[in-house]
């Protein structure tokens, strides 16, 4: 059985170059990077010129990088660390209701100690609700947290507008890109951004290591405690091999970020083409062109989108409903709710997304593979009739 | 991730679809309305002879449904006895998902039937 993996937001598969960069530090360069000696001293030049590439990827200085375990950590420590070192400007923090479940689980971590947060409204396609972000904010508000662009639906947010209504009224603004990073220039200077979270393994990058960028002269507490790794702020030993990997990794996103957004875009406007050709009664979501170009969220009406996603996997092919779903459960995307898909629908969304590595031959298997499922789920579904009726009933409205 | 009995009736899956003109029939949401469910009977003397179902909803809900449409063909319905733990020794994976829900729907088909039994019955009575 062929198999295609049409799961790139979750993790995508570690470059050759990426790899190569990587096994010399495992086999050689194999210091502590905290040791004085010339081991250490060997392996602590390269976390340096690590967070030297790093930096400049996104306009910053190295000593404002901050290597961590995974996005999660770094989203973690954003949220928890910054509101508790900034605990004397306030205790209000504004996210949105369509952010990664780090960052949602960190918030709610900080109710239980004293802070509040309010979750902010998105729009059909994933757009926070600007309009209402003026309302919300408090003399209070110490920081304001909005993801780049949302792992789901791919949406992404206009991170400028939002720092700068941040810092109008002097809020903290941080921003998970974990799933940004890699697809679009970031400048955090320009795009005023104070704290932002990226990670290595989307981005074709070793799994196992995170970033936090921190801007200068903004506070924050460690939620990992040690020795003095990562300036004092951060223990553990650095992991030297997927640091020097997350460097090689960033190097080839941005070189070529052109290039492969461009093989991207083409791949996901050919599979929704070649889809929506295929299947009837199928809804893309969040269509705006101001999106990742890999993620395509599709609602089929009538199927279980865990039923289908079984039935893919069956058959080889790897999908997902969005990072909030687990299997064997009947819950629903936080996301999918958030753009206001109705509980018997939202059960419905898949998310597809693709690499550069995949191919349009691979696509034209899948859809062939996909639409088979959906007939076979659909022949038994109890509610797909019904749904058809209403949805011909509102377009002749 | 599903067990393998699941996979295998969610890939096959027994009673799959509507009986025409239904004897007793009724659909059912799970409360939070992410999984939905129908069952369609044709009954004979109090006997389900046939019994399909229909679904959106996860392969375990799936599976349930087959194992529950398999279980009550044949049997009388003054006899039936359904309750979570009994299915699910039937399916032979004790997930958690509560499956209440299907049975209710279960119960609410054969309740259609009895309506409707008793009505035709006191149509037939009066005439």
């Amino acid at each position: 059985m062929e198999k295609i993996y049409f799961d790139n937001a979750s993790t995508t598969s570690l470059n050759a170059e990426v790899l190569n960069a990587m096994l010399p530090v495992m086999t050689d360069s194999y210091g502590n990077s905290e040791s004085v000696h010339l081991f250490g001293r060997e392996a602590q030049n390269l976390v340096d010129s690590a967070r030297d590439i790093i930096a400049e990827t996104i306009n910053a200085k190295s000593n404002e990088i901050y290597f961590t375990g995974s996005g999660s950590e770094a989203n973690t420590w954003a949220i928890v660390g910054v509101a508790m070192a900034n605990r004397d400007k306030g205790n209000h923090i504004i996210t949105s209701k369509i952010e990664h479940v780090s960052v949602l689980n960190a918030c709610a971590y900080l109710e239980k100690n004293g802070f509040e947060v309010t979750y902010l409204d998105v729009d059909k396609n994933g757009f926070i609700r600007f309009d209402k972000l003026q309302d919300l904010i408090r003399s209070e508000t110490l920081m304001i947290a909005i993801m780049g662009a949302n792992n789901e639906i791919g949406t992404i947010q206009n991170i400028k507008a939002i720092a700068r209504t941040a810092h109008e009224k002097n809020i903290i603004f941080m921003t998970d890109a974990v799933q940004l990073y890699g697809h679009m220039e970031i400048d955090v200077q320009d795009m005023e951004i104070d704290v932002m979270t990226m990670s290595a393994h989307k981005l074709n990058g070793p799994k196992g290591v995170g970033c936090l960028y921190l801007k200068n002269g903004i506070k924050i507490d460690p939620i990992i405690f040690g020795g003095n790794q990562e300036r004092g702020k951060r223990g553990g030993t650095a992991n030297t091999p997927g640091i020097v990997g997350f460097a090689r990794a960033s190097e080839i996103a941005h070189s070529n970020m052109r290039i492969f957004n461009h093989k991207l875009k083409s791949l996901s406007d050919y599979f929704v083409a070649k889809l929506t050709e295929s299947v009837e009664n199928i809804i893309i979501n969040a269509e705006t062109r101001q999106k990742l170009p890999h993620i395509i969220s599709v609602t089929f009406v009538g199927v279980d989108g865990e039923s289908l996603m079984t039935k893919l996997d069956m058959n080889g092919i790897a999908v997902s409903m969005g990072s909030a779903c687990t299997s064997n459960s009947l819950k629903v995307s936080h996301v999918i709710s958030a753009i206001g898909i109705q509980a018997d629908n939202a059960r419905s969304t898949i998310r597809f997304s693709f690499s550069t590595s995949n191919t349009f031959e691979e696509i034209d298997k899948a859809i062939a593979i996909i639409k088979q499922a959906v007939d076979e789920l659909r022949a038994y579904s109890s509610t797909y009739s019904m749904k058809i009726r209403k949805r011909k009933g509102d377009r002749n409205v | 991730m599903y067990s393998n009995v699941v996979l295998e009736i969610f890939n096959n899956p027994k009673n799959a679809g509507r009986i025409s003109k239904p004897d007793g029939i009724a659909d059912n949401f799970n409360e939070d309305r992410t999984a939905h469910v129908e069952f369609s009977l044709r009954v004979d003397s109090g006997i389900i002879v046939d019994c399909k179902f229909r679904a959106q909803a996860n392969p375990y809900v799936i599976a349930i449904c087959s194992t529950m449409a398999n279980m009550v063909t044949g049997k009388m319905i003054s006899m039936l006895f359904l309750d979570q733990q009994n299915i699910k020794e039937n399916l032979g994976d004790n997930s958690d998902i509560d499956i209440t829900f299907c049975i209710d729907c279960m119960k609410m088909a054969i309740q259609d039937y009895i309506e409707k039994f008793e009505k035709a019955n006191k149509k037939k009575n009066e005439e």
